[in-house]
């Protein structure tokens, strides 16, 4: 961090609007009551999505908007780094997604709060974002000598040509150049977020990075409040303080312990879900311990975050793989490369994931395409002639053909060229029934919580606007309820009964805990803040970040005006959504979980009798349609989003009163 | 007497220090007058705080005696202490990360639960 | 005398210095069970038990199997103990 030559408020927000088919860049500022109705980040790119991205609009065309948000708490102790990325999906729905890191203080130190990018390069450009108070603010320059290099390697070489050890990137892989599905973007080398189709729509624009350098000061309105509601926020979260059980294990283990726990209680996906236990033998062997014990070599940690190791860089000394260096191992990579594909080998499993972000692929994307096409394999659907001579099996004895796999996939060359399409798609290739081994919904494959023991997961995966994504209503599980009272949640305005609602295979209140855990996780993700700190209690009582909003910014809202933010950042995804087509219809399990019993368990499929009182409770709680799942008149009228209705009625969707 | 003393294999690059130092005398995040700053090195594999400041803070965020930077390190990165109690620290630190590799990633004196050595 | 599995999980590991073990006990409650640990390994029951409550501490987890059943969290640190039980710490 450079000395801050001028200082910026914290009120207004302005955007970058980047055409690169003119390859023109326009600074402006957003209206100031725009951080009071929408906060900043998600719920704003939400906004400028719905009215900058009209129903229809080709995704990989030149009129697809992406947008990249920082928002008032961002470049603050509490942001924790993170942006918001959002555009239309390739495949039609809202595609958002977030990551952390340190791209987000860098923006809003450079007086730059979202970029908006349209159009299309006739070739491969970065843009480089500096100062706005020095006052050449963007600039997009010839990227021709990145467009084909990996993830790390583009990180390398714009250091070099940038020749500043504080600018800081976000950029694509080879993936998302060649718009493989689902492709992330990248930065701070581990960090990635937008595989709901980000990736794809930054490659399509022939855009390779974003450079950004900024050395504005950011004043909070009331530092003084500001601090006081940091150190209550602080404490809460705090390893020494915090009353969550999970958080000595987050904060240093990490997720992949799971795998301890998961196969016992028949929540672990194993060879394609068909399964969902596993040996504890080889669970034991893919845990966070022997990660930590033999291959983490330091911490590392988003922005501001509070706690020391969320993140980890980690190397592979000796052997086989000796000298692979990779990060981040969380609760993805356990199950889609570990037991889904029924893989022990705790190396193998580091290499391909370390290759998936070297590349810029998604994890989720590879390894439930690989799972999909290994059931395919036991059922005949596809040989080793298909697969260009790779024997693909559950249990992984061809390491080197999978190894190999992974950059074909990023190349679509050969047998990767069908993965890369991602499973959905894949299974409509290949036919023959390979539909029902596909674990998708909105032809987005799922992450790795799940749903048939859990139901508020079920329900969250089949709902969300952009596919499969827990962080919208992360953690799959309320708080300790004997941390909150009843009282206290009427007090807060969240009509829930916690005992049942903490049944997880009860579906009676599954809605209406969806319906607060997305709204609430929507407000955390638009101040911005980490919905993976949304511990203890800061799930359901949101007033402590509240007080930091009110302090940062000097907006003196109320509590339910900060909420209504959230759900119209909700209502306004769903909005996208109808818009494109999308009805209730969409909204439900892959076909696996809706049509078969967990075995060994006994946990019933979700069978309609099941999942559509579930799909009725939420529709009914959020004031949508329960046949169609479009919001209401009344619920549009009462968040202030006449507009769409507006819309909706200029478009002859019907919206019922 | 007592002043900062940093461990670099600790700092896991959060910037939390400079943050809220930069803060410390003018209510500004980012300002001009942060008294430690982390650089990055290339590869994101080191991060190293370098420290222009006699430990005598402008602002302590609370009632430790230390400096603000020092309270809110998440690894235990930072101490403050004099050079005795420096030295038995350093101690305590290859002990405990000889006998656990929670340690790698955290400090024994940011970790609140108990533990022992083998 | 009961025969259990104990599971340590990620930080137990810094009291335990193992991830699992076979146990032999006479304890009839997962208390007692912790209370028994604890003199093999310092620490062990402050790790899980609150001093002033007796209750389980709240950054603390504890989950019980009995043999051939689904793991379930355990609150109430009376919870008894059968023989073939799995008990996972965390």
């Amino acid at each position: 961090m450079a000395a801050a030559t001028t200082v910026r408020d914290n009120r207004t927000q302005t955007i970058l609007w980047v055409d690169l088919s003119e390859g023109s860049t326009r600074l402006e500022t957003l209206p100031e009551a725009w951080t009071a109705k929408y906060l900043g980040s998600r719920g704003v790119n939400a906004r400028l999505l719905f009215d900058h991205v009209p129903a229809g609009t080709d995704p990989l065309g030149p009129d697809n908007v992406l947008f990249f948000g920082t928002g008032p708490l961002d470049g603050l102790p509490v942001g924790m780094g993170r942006i918001s990325i959002a555009c239309k999906s390739p495949r039609g729905t809202v595609a958002e997604g977030s990551c952390g890191g340190f791209f987000g203080p860098e923006m809003r130190r450079a007086g730059v709060d979202y970029i908006a990018i349209r159009g299309q390069a006739d070739h491969p450009v970065y843009l480089y974002i500096q100062d706005s108070a020095s006052g050449e603010v963007a600039e997009l320059r010839d990227a021709r000598h990145l467009w084909g290099l990996k993830t790390d390697e583009t990180d390398a070489a714009l250091r070099r040509e940038l020749a500043d050890p504080d600018v800081q990137f976000r950029y694509i892989g080879p993936a998302a150049e060649n718009l493989v599905h689902a492709s992330p973007i990248f930065g701070n080398l581990h960090n990635s977020g937008g595989r709901a189709g980000c990736g794809q729509v930054m490659g399509s624009k022939g855009l390779k990075a974003i450079a950004v350098r900024g050395t504005q000061g950011i004043r909070v309105a009331d530092y003084d409040a500001f601090v006081d509601a940091y150190k209550v926020l602080r404490q809460r979260l705090d390893l020494a303080t915090s009353r969550d059980m999970w958080t000595p294990v987050w904060s240093t283990y990490g997720a992949p312990v799971l795998a301890r726990l998961f196969p016992d209680l028949g929540n672990l996906m194993t060879r394609n879900a068909q399964q969902m236990t596993w040996d504890y033998d080889k669970a034991m062997r893919i845990s966070s311990e022997p990660y930590l014990d033999s291959y983490v070599t330091k911490a590392k940690a988003c922005y501001c975050c509070p706690w020391p190791a969320c993140q980890k860089l980690h190397k592979i000394d000796s052997g086989k793989y000796g000298g692979f260096k990779g990060g981040n191992y969380w609760a993805a990579q356990p199950v889609v490369f570990g037991s889904l594909i029924d893989n022990d080998d705790l190396e193998l499993l580091l290499v391909l994931s370390g290759l998936c972000n070297q590349y810029g692929l998604d994890v989720f994307h590879v390894g439930y395409t690989l799972a999909w096409a290994m059931e395919c394999f036991e059922h005949g659907l596809l040989t080793t002639t298909d697969a260009d001579g790779l024997e693909l099996r559950f249990g992984c004895t061809d390491k080197d053909g999978l190894v190999d796999l992974i950059p074909k996939i990023a190349r679509r060359e050969g047998f990767g060229g069908l993965l890369a399409l991602g499973c959905a798609e894949a299974a409509k290739v290949v036919g023959q029934g390979s539909e029902r081994f596909c674990l998708a919904v909105k032809g987005q494959e799922l992450e790795g919580i799940p749903q048939r023991n859990l139901y508020m997961v079920a329900l969250g995966i089949a709902v969300s606007e952009v596919g499969p994504d827990h962080t919208r209503w992360y953690p799959p599980y309320p708080c300790n309820p004997s941390l909150i009272s009843p009282e206290e949640l009427a007090e807060l305005g969240i009509d829930l009964d916690l005992r049942l609602a903490f049944q997880g295979r009860n579906p009676e209140q599954k809605g209406k805990l969806l319906r607060w855990f997305t709204i609430s996780r929507a407000i955390v993700e638009s101040l911005p803040s980490c919905v993976f700190l949304v511990r203890d209690t800061l799930g359901l009582d949101l007033r402590p970040w509240w007080k930091l909003f009110r302090a940062a910014t000097g907006f003196d809202l109320d509590y339910r005006e900060f909420v209504a933010a959230g759900e119209r950042l909700m209502n306004l995804d769903r909005a996208f959504n109808v818009r494109e087509g999308y009805r209730r219809a969409d909204d439900r399990p892959p076909v696996r979980m809706a049509t078969e019993d967990v075995p060994g368990f006994g946990y019933p499929r979700l069978a309609p009798e099941r999942f559509e009182p579930m799909l009725d409770e939420y529709y009914e709680a959020n004031g949508w349609s329960v046949t169609t799942s479009i919001p209401t008149r009344r619920k549009l009228a009462e968040l202030g989003l006449d507009d769409v209705a507006a819309e909706f009625a200029a478009l002859g969707i019907e919206a019922e009163p | 007497m007592k002043r900062i003393y940093v461990i670099e294999s600790l700092c896991n690059g959060c910037r939390l220090c400079e943050t809220f130092c930069s803060s410390l005398a003018s209510g500004v995040f980012g300002a001009a007058d942060s008294r430690i700053r982390v650089i990055k090195l290339p590869g994101e594999e080191q991060d190293i705080p370098l420290i222009d400041c006699d430990g005598r803070c402008v602002r302590p965020i609370d009632d430790s005696g230390g400096p603000t930077c020092v309270s809110l390190c998440p690894t235990g990165a930072l101490i403050y202490e004099g050079q005795e109690g420096a030295a038995a620290k350093r101690l305590e630190l290859a002990a405990a990360r000889q006998a656990h590799s929670l340690f790698k990633v955290v400090a024994p004196w940011k970790w609140p639960l108990p533990w022992r050595l083998t | 005398m009961k025969q259990l599995e104990l599971r340590y999980v990620a930080h137990v590991t810094t009291l335990t210095h193992c991830l699992l073990e076979s146990h032999q006990t006479t304890a009839p409650s997962i208390h007692a069970l912790v209370d028994e640990l604890d003199s093999r390994y310092p620490g062990f029951r402050d790790m899980f038990v609150n001093p002033r409550t007796e209750t389980l501490n709240l950054n603390a987890m504890i989950y019980y199997a009995a043999p051939g059943e689904v793991p379930l969290s355990v609150i109430d640190l009376d919870h008894p103990i059968g023989d073939g039980g799995t008990v996972t710490f965390w």
